[in-house]
């Protein structure tokens, strides 16, 4: 089938899409859109993580089909030229070891700060809850989302 | 949430969608009720509150004022799964994929909760009790709402996992105090393939309390515990033995009391 998706601002019509494919897979293997992360396919490890219509979803279990609203991912919040107040703040914090789950922390964090823009660190923590890293331990993620807040709280 | 295998409905994704990953389901047709709005929404009136099927669990952890007689599931869905799954799954989505270690499934039978069924003549009401016996489903029935009668006293709803985010239950238990109908629902869920209603545990606590001012003390909260244990027939998964299901039912059980009932709680005036 053939899918007409906005990912980042940019409108996509995706021709040869399996009926029952996830929308992780199709950002990645479809539209080459290869910021999303994909691993366990169950929604339990948030790397896939976007926003969909401006909600947090987790992309490995979107059925791609029924997507009508507009994607962001990662590479939507910011890049490396210009990054997001989070983006920045992961970096300066060390909070980027192997990389591979800071796409998806960047959209868990850049979601819960647009709900609560002065989280504690159980908020954080608990936004955060759904995105797993095997590097970092969370500490320095977790520090930088906290960072970011007050930057945005001061500006 | 007709459990026909094919057309298959979509209601939030995050268990049909890890199946179909995973290749353990592979439907020709989905049907997406994400924009039917006859299954959203909540009311609540006198003594029920109606809830739309396609209701997030994000919704309900908000605490909607149409909810606030029902805590148990504010807390429920604001514990379960991850932000992002609790943003796309829904509670009929819950009800209809009905797995055995399903949070939301084990406090509706301790609500006594009714379904809301739309059918291809018209609609009916089904006990959920009822809808976990696939023979009594319909197999083009589409749930539309959950009704649940608001119950005159405590709720409780505890589980217990190997971490707190994103890992399926070892055990919960559901506990709803109706003081005013004079009767205890404690059901067991996680544990087995359907949610287990302990009954005899149930019994046991009717007699005891003194209704006109319903206290738990230490001793009646431990037995109540023991007798909910004996009543659990457990399974083992890789992770999770029989035996420790059976405990964990137990000691929750026992705790849901406490909470419930407890002398602290009572003399905060939570029951």
């Amino acid at each position: 089938m053939s899918l007409a998706l906005t990912v980042d601002g940019v409108p996509y019509e995706v021709p040869d899409v399996p009926g029952n494919a996830n929308l992780a897979d199709v950002l990645r293997h479809h539209l080459g859109l290869t910021a999303t992360k994909d691993a366990c396919y169950e929604g339990r490890c948030g790397s896939c993580s976007v926003l969909l219509g401006g909600v947090l979803v987790t992309s490995c279990t979107v059925l791609a089909a029924d997507v009508t609203e507009p994607v962001v991912t990662a590479a939507g919040v910011g890049d490396v030229a210009g990054p997001s107040d989070v983006q920045r703040a992961l970096v300066e914090a060390g909070g980027v070891q192997c990389g591979f789950c800071i796409p998806g922390m960047v959209m868990a964090a850049t979601d819960l700060l647009a709900r609560n823009p002065d989280p504690t660190e159980d908020d954080v923590r608990r936004g955060l809850a759904g995105n797993l890293c095997r590097c970092t331990g969370y500490g320095r993620i977790v520090e930088a989302v906290l960072t970011a807040a007050r930057g945005r709280a001061s500006t | 949430m007709a459990h026909a295998d094919d057309p298959v409905l979509l209601a939030g994704g995050t268990d049909l969608m890890v199946a179909v990953n995973g290749r353990r389901r592979n439907p020709g047709t989905f049907v997406s009720l994400r924009h039917a709005a006859d299954l959203t929404g909540l009311s609540a009136d006198v003594d029920t509150v109606r809830i739309g099927a396609m209701t997030s669990y994000a919704e309900l952890a908000a605490r909607p004022p149409e909810l606030a007689t029902l805590p148990m599931l504010a807390d429920l869905a604001g514990r379960l799964g991850t932000p992002a799954q609790r943003n796309a799954g829904t509670i009929g989505g819950g009800v209809g994929s009905a797995r055995w270690n399903g949070d939301a499934i084990a406090a509706l039978v301790a609500l006594g909760a009714r379904l809301d069924l739309v059918t291809a003549t018209g609609s009916r009401e089904l006990a959920i009790e009822d809808w976990l016996d696939r023979e009594r489903r319909g197999g083009t029935d589409v749930l539309r709402s959950i009704l649940v009668r608001v119950p005159t006293g405590p709720q409780v709803w505890l589980r217990v996992a190997e971490r707190a985010t994103a890992a399926e239950a070892s055990a919960t238990c559901a506990l709803v105090v109706d003081v005013q109908r004079r009767t205890v629902r404690c059901v067991i869920g996680s544990v087995a393939r359907s949610p287990i209603r302990a009954l005899a545990a149930e019994a046991l606590l009717t007699d005891a309390l003194d209704w006109t001012r319903p206290v738990a003390g230490a001793a009646l909260c431990r037995d109540f515990g023991r007798a909910v244990r004996r009543e659990v027939v457990a399974r083992t998964t890789y992770r999770v033995g029989a035996e420790h299901r059976r405990h964990l039912a137990g000691v929750l059980a026992g705790r849901a009391l406490t909470r419930a009932l407890g002398e602290a709680a009572t003399a905060q005036g939570i029951a």
